[in-house]
């Protein structure tokens, strides 16, 4: 960001921590702050305890168990190409993104860190670029140079973009491997994220109280909608559609952008591309109601909204996924009117808007400089 | 990476090699005047730092002890900057160097390294921010445009008093102005202040920035690029570090004794840190990376996964900042004296006219620093008595010099004033 938009933020940061620091303090002669259940003002510890053991961890653990069913079958696939070998391939990739959505919303501290997302669903994928390293047999997953051939996007081409996919592999060696190699290495990467989060990372992340830039709440918030933003909002809807947020400015539609490309043209349409966008808005609502996937309702920020007798917005939030949830479902495909990305668009107000302000959290949008 | 647990000593061999020296029979008049060398990280004596093991290097890259860190601005800023100079020699320069200060069009240079959409003259800029006040980078983007120009002009032409051309200093040719001043010189040298110098010991080293205030903290949630740039305090102090110049690794490598394994200010520093360490038991390129290094390890020590969790050690960073800032600032110093010395001892009026445009451009550069040993109206005062115009202490005074004509005399008066804010450089033979 420019030096000038940083400065004029900081009167208004400073303000913002005063005024945190003032809650937080009053908040401190408060009796009953954090024994039972219930959401309190100041005290957050229930929260990110259900919020880490709850929603996170088990989104990090439904991904690796989903990576492990896709190297076994990515393993029998290459050791035997048959069509039997290829449904079952197929179903494991599809399970593995689907669980992949869930997890990618969680882009902050571990996640982050493993760099998931930049390297597991960065789409369209370059094909011609994807091919040069299946034929140089490179396999830098790791770098900057395979973003572009890298993760689900890699394979959709790889499981779906071929005329005839058996073949495709049973020509060429090299293929079977670079799918193995690939699969072997976001395997690892779900093992190492379930690893931090389950290590030191679990009691820190509810031990880093506070609403403050970096306490676990604002990051939490912070960064699920940066992703929100940055990867549901303007990659999975905005570029087929032909708008680009934040001020929703119109572009060329580009259907041929969209996730899951090539299976959309293996099937016919975007049932599977919209089952991807459906699990990342889904994940995204569970982190705001506290929803563990075994559906118990934990603690979550809606709890948070109706202590501070905020129910308006906390209803007008959970109103807004039934919106989103209802524009997919009328839809066979992402491309078309605006009606879905204008209601993925107006999540994004109403938590800047309202549901951030409530509790103190700064928007933290551009408070990062370049060099 | 969070609270680290331990007990660390640090070592303060340094220090005592400093007091040997001091009892040096061939130590300058002055004897205890150069405590002000004396490093502030020495004096903290031990420093916990709970378990975390100070390395030898600076090494933010993957696996290094800072990772994760970044500087890569800076590195690209470094890189133009040396295309340029490189260039400053052709007979003439065809390319617009005050097009390359802007990176006009992002495509102005040709090592990949300096590629990008960096640039020299934004952060240049960034000095009157507030203001607006774009002067500073107007004057170096005059002094490119004049040696451009001046270049193409009167690459034929021998420079005599008056006449501007070319100078040859051994088997090097070099274009002067009509005044004798070496553009490229005044160029680098000048630039070393608002660019690398202010950058460091003004801008990232605020307490806004690397220092205690920064609204970003010195914890991972704050930032959203952790992954490759550290902290926000991590990354800002890495920044300064960047435009240092030093190899990470290396830096300062005696057996290159060309620069030690530095560029630019980094080079500078390690070229008279013999003499300082001869005459004062100090080596300031060892002693200023050495307090990037522990710096770097408070911070990395007291990271925190939030702003709650942080533990950093101010008392600590307090002492690392100021050992940069101090041994940055002498190391420009020394650079100034080391060439009035040897424009004073030149035979020829073309050595001269060479070191004395070094000089006066790394005098000029000692004016960024609001809180160095010398003030800006001290470094005017100095040039003055190089000639430099009494009433504009800008660039621009440079060209009330005819550098021809200055004197031995004046160029001593110049060291007298200077060695007021740097006691005991005077007498040293840099």
């Amino acid at each position: 960001m420019k030096r000038g938009k940083m400065k004029n933020r900081k009167l208004s940061y400073v303000f913002a921590l005063l005024v945190a620091s003032l809650v937080a303090f009053t908040g401190c002669n408060d009796s009953g702050t954090s024994d039972d259940d219930g959401a309190t003002v100041t005290d957050f510890t229930d929260l990110l305890t259900n919020q880490v053991n709850e929603v996170i961890i088990p989104s990090a653990t439904a991904y690796q168990s989903a990576m492990e069913n896709l190297v076994t079958s990515a393993n029998a696939f290459v050791a035997t190409s048959d069509v039997n070998t290829l449904d079952d391939l197929r179903s494991a990739y599809q399970s593995a993104y689907l669980a992949y959505q869930a997890i990618a919303v969680h882009n902050y501290f571990a996640t982050a860190n493993q760099s998931l997302v930049p390297t597991s669903n960065l789409y369209p994928v370059n094909v011609t670029l994807l091919e040069g390293f299946i034929a140089g047999e490179r396999y830098e997953f790791n770098t900057l140079v395979q973003q572009r051939a890298n993760g689900f996007p890699a394979m959709d081409y790889m499981l779906f973009g071929p005329e005839d996919v058996l073949a495709y592999f049973i020509e060429d060696e090299k293929r079977g491997a670079f799918l193995t190699n690939l699969i072997a290495s976001m395997k690892e990467r779900a093992d190492a994220i379930v690893t931090q989060w389950t290590g030191s990372l679990q009691s820190g992340f509810v031990e880093n109280g506070g609403t403050a830039l970096g306490s676990s709440v604002s990051t939490q918030l912070n960064e699920s909608l940066v992703y929100y933003e940055d990867h549901v909002r303007e990659n999975k809807v905005g570029i087929p559609i032909g708008q680009l947020g934040p001020l929703d400015t119109p572009i060329d539609p580009d259907g041929t952008k969209i996730e899951a490309y090539y299976q959309s043209l293996f099937d016919g349409n975007d049932s599977f591309a919209l089952s991807l966008l459906r699990a990342s808005i889904e994940e995204m609502e569970d982190l705001y109601l506290g929803s563990a996937t075994s559906d118990a309702d934990g603690q979550g920020y809606d709890d948070l909204l109706i202590a501070r007798d905020q129910s308006t917005i906390d209803t007008d939030i959970k109103a807004q996924f039934a919106a989103i949830y209802n524009q997919i479902a009328n839809r066979t495909t992402i491309s078309g009117d605006n009606a879905l990305y204008d209601a993925v668009q107006e999540l994004v107000t109403l938590y800047k808007s309202d549901f951030f302000p409530v509790l103190n959290v700064q928007d933290a949008d551009g408070m990062n400089d370049g060099d | 990476m969070k609270n680290l647990k331990g007990m660390l000593f640090l070592s303060i061999l340094a220090a005592a090699s400093f007091l040997v020296g001091c009892g040096d029979d061939d130590e300058p008049s002055g004897g205890n005047e150069t405590s002000w060398l004396s490093s502030n990280v020495d004096a903290l004596g031990e420093v916990d730092l709970g378990g975390f093991s100070i390395p030898t290097t600076y090494d933010v890259s993957t696996g290094g002890s800072f990772a994760p860190g970044a500087y890569n601005g800076q590195i690209r800023r470094l890189a133009q900057l040396q295309e340029i100079v490189d260039s400053s020699r052709n007979e003439p320069i065809f390319w617009d160097l005050e097009a390359a200060l802007v990176n006009e069009n992002k495509d102005q240079f040709a090592s990949e390294a300096a590629q990008g959409n960096s640039d020299l003259r934004t952060k240049i800029d960034e000095l009157n921010f507030d203001n607006g006040n774009t002067s500073v980078a107007d004057d170096f983007a005059k002094v490119a445009r004049l040696l451009t120009t001046s270049s193409q002009a009167n690459f034929a032409t021998t420079a005599s008093n008056g006449v501007a051309g070319m100078i040859t200093t051994g088997t090097t040719k070099r274009h002067v102005d009509a005044n004798g001043l070496e553009f490229i010189q005044i160029l680098e040298k000048g630039m070393y202040g608002p660019l690398m110098y202010d950058q460091m010991v003004d801008d990232y080293l605020r307490p806004t920035q690397a220092g205690a205030d920064n609204p970003l903290g010195n914890n991972q949630g704050a930032v959203d690029n952790y992954a490759s740039n550290g902290t926000d305090r991590q990354h800002r102090f890495d920044e300064v570090f960047g435009y240092l110049g030093a190899n990470p690794l290396t830096y300062p490598n005696v057996a290159n004794t060309s620069n030690g394994d530095g560029s630019f200010i980094a080079n500078y520093t390690f070229d008279f840190s013999d003499e300082t360490e001869e005459a004062f038991g100090v080596n300031l390129a060892q002693k200023l990376m050495d307090a990037f290094i522990f710096g770097r390890s408070v911070l990395k020590a007291g990271e925190g996964l939030g702003p709650t969790q942080e533990t950093t050690n101010e008392a600590a960073y307090e002492a690392a900042r100021a050992d940069i800032k101090l041994y940055t600032e002498a190391g420009l110093a020394a650079a100034g004296f080391h060439y009035l010395n040897d424009a004073i001892a030149d035979i020829t009026d073309e050595d001269k006219l060479h070191h004395l445009s070094e000089a006066l451009g790394f005098i000029y550069s000692l004016g960024f620093n609001s809180e160095g040993r010398i003030s800006a109206a001290q470094v005017h005062d100095v040039l003055i008595e190089l000639g430099w115009s009494e009433t504009d202490s800008s660039l621009e005074g440079v060209y009330d010099i005819n550098l021809w004509e200055v004197t031995d005399e004046q160029m001593q008066a110049a060291k007298d004033l200077l060695d007021q804010s740097f006691p005991g450089f005077g007498d040293v033979p840099f």
